[in-house]
Order: structure tokens, then sequence, then C-alpha cells
């Protein structure tokens, strides 16, 4: 057990702090709802009613998105694009995907590469972009989650207010769904130009998101 | 398995190996350290599945 949480101590720790994370956000969530329909004379819901509500998971899915993209985003645009000195950054040399002897695939791949990438044609080209093709999906799928459970609250909004509800295809053109978006969009762009921007002057000894403390400025793509 | 009447083409030879080498990769990926590392996709991928199944069931669910 030990030696399990030693080497998996990375996703286990960011597990519990998503399991606790999504948990409090539900208790926390329920109370500020039920604070506000009690402001408006509206009736409350306890915890499970809360979290099985259109509410609740439109606010879960909105940041999923955001996250999701920005992974997305960066996993695409480091292919291409290079930043001097940044430790988020690969080689200026490097831009592009490569050669098959840097990526070990096809004939340069080992006996110990994945199967995948071993055997070359249209196997090893899904594999070659398959952390860029899921991430992505689960962008485009947590988006859709939030469009429909945003549209369904909207809705239900409209109706308190004796205006007509929309269809599903004009709410995605609604402001109501792109301030939704746009809202996570802008903070998880900026997080990540921070961190590739600020990566190049400042250091944290130890880990890999960081170059080593003592190397220049403008050396690119060393991980302390 | 039926040998082919020319010889093996690159392509059966891979068929024909990779179910042998498929199950030596899932049978080391499912003991030992790497079994460990699976363990934790296998949990991410609940995450992932659960949440974004839970968002559409309730969405359709309020329709």
């Amino acid at each position: 057990m030990r030696s399990y949480l030693k080497e998996n101590g990375l996703a286990c720790f960011f597990a519990l702090l998503f399991a606790g994370s999504l948990v409090a956000q539900s208790i926390a969530g329920q109370h500020s709802y039920n604070a506000e329909q009690s402001t408006h004379g509206g009736v409350t819901v306890g915890w499970w009613e809360y979290v099985t509500d259109i509410d609740f998971w439109g606010a879960v899915m909105e940041n999923w998105q955001s996250e999701f993209l920005q992974f997305a985003v960066f996993i695409g645009a480091t292919v291409w694009l290079v930043q001097r000195g940044s430790n988020e950054s690969k080689k200026l040399e490097d831009v592009g995907f490569e050669t098959d002897e840097e990526q070990r695939v096809g004939a340069r791949a080992a006996s110990s590469s994945p199967l995948w990438a071993r055997v070359g044609g249209f196997r090893t080209t899904l594999y070659s972009h398959s952390l860029l093709l899921v991430m992505g999906s689960i962008f485009l799928a947590s988006w859709l989650a939030q469009s429909l459970n945003n549209w369904q609250s909207f809705n239900a909004s409209q109706r308190e207010h004796a205006a007509s509800a929309v269809s599903w295809p004009r709410y995605l053109v609604n402001p109501d769904f792109w301030e939704r978006t746009l809202e996570n969009w802008q903070s998880e762009f900026l997080a990540v130009g921070v961190l590739v921007v600020f990566t190049i002057y400042l250091r944290q000894r130890g880990s890999p998101e960081s170059k080593p403390v003592g190397a220049p400025h403008d050396e690119t793509a060393s991980s302390g | 398995m039926r040998i082919p009447k020319h010889g093996p083409t690159s392509r059966r030879v891979s068929a024909a190996i990779e179910p042998s080498r498929q199950r030596a990769r899932f049978a080391s990926l499912g003991s030992g350290k790497d079994g460990s590392v699976r363990s934790v996709l296998v949990l991410y991928v609940a995450f992932v599945a659960g949440g974004l199944s839970a968002a559409v069931l309730v969405a359709v669910a309020h329709g």
C-alpha cells in the first residue's frame, strides 16, 4: 500500500482534491441556493435534490470544459509554438511533429515502445495524437453537457418570469451561454500564459514544472 | 493459422503475432507496478465518464 501511494502520489493527491472539492462545492452550492430561495420566498432543497439539479451540473461542467480546453489548446499549441527561456516550451529548433527517430515510432520504435507506436500506419498516426484527441473530446463533451444544463436552467428562469422558452440551438447563440463560457476561458488562458512566461524568470526547486534554480533565464525546455 | 501462399507479408506477420504481444503487454500492465498505474487510469476515466454521464442525464431528465 505504501509503495502504491508513493508510486501514484500525484494521481491520488489530485483525486482526493477533486473529490473533496466537488463535495464541498455541492454543500456550499446547496446553502447558497437555499439562501437565495429563502430571500425570494421559494422552496428550499435537500443536498441530494441539489446535486441532481441542472444548476449544480451546469456549474460543474462550466469549469470542466474550460480546464480540458486549456490543456487541449496547450498540448496543440506547444507542437508549433515555442517560448524562449520557458520550461513549458520545447527547444526552439524542435518546432513541429519532429522526426520518427526523435518520437521513437515505426521502424525507430524500441521493443519496449507501446504496440501502436511500433506498428506504423493508421494506428501509429492515431496514437501519435491520442492525448490531444482525448482531451479535446472531453472538452467538447463537457461543453455540450454545460450547454444542455445551462439551457434548461435558462428556460426555467424564463418560465418564472413569464417569458418564452428558447430552443437549444437558439440558446447556443444567447449571451447567457457565452458569458458563462468565456468567463472560464479567459482565466484559463491567462493562467497558462502566466505559467509559460513566469517560468522564464522564476524557479521552484525540485519541481519539473520549473527550470533548475541555477538555469539561465534564456535556457529553454529544461526541467528542474 | 493459414500460411500465405507467397510468404507472409509484413501486415500478415503483424496480424499473426499481435495477439500474443498484446496478451503479454496487458499481462504486464495487469500486475505489479504497471498494474498500479493502470488502476489510477481507471479511476480517472471513471471520474470523467461518471461526471459527463451524470451531467447529461440530469439535463435530459429536466427536459
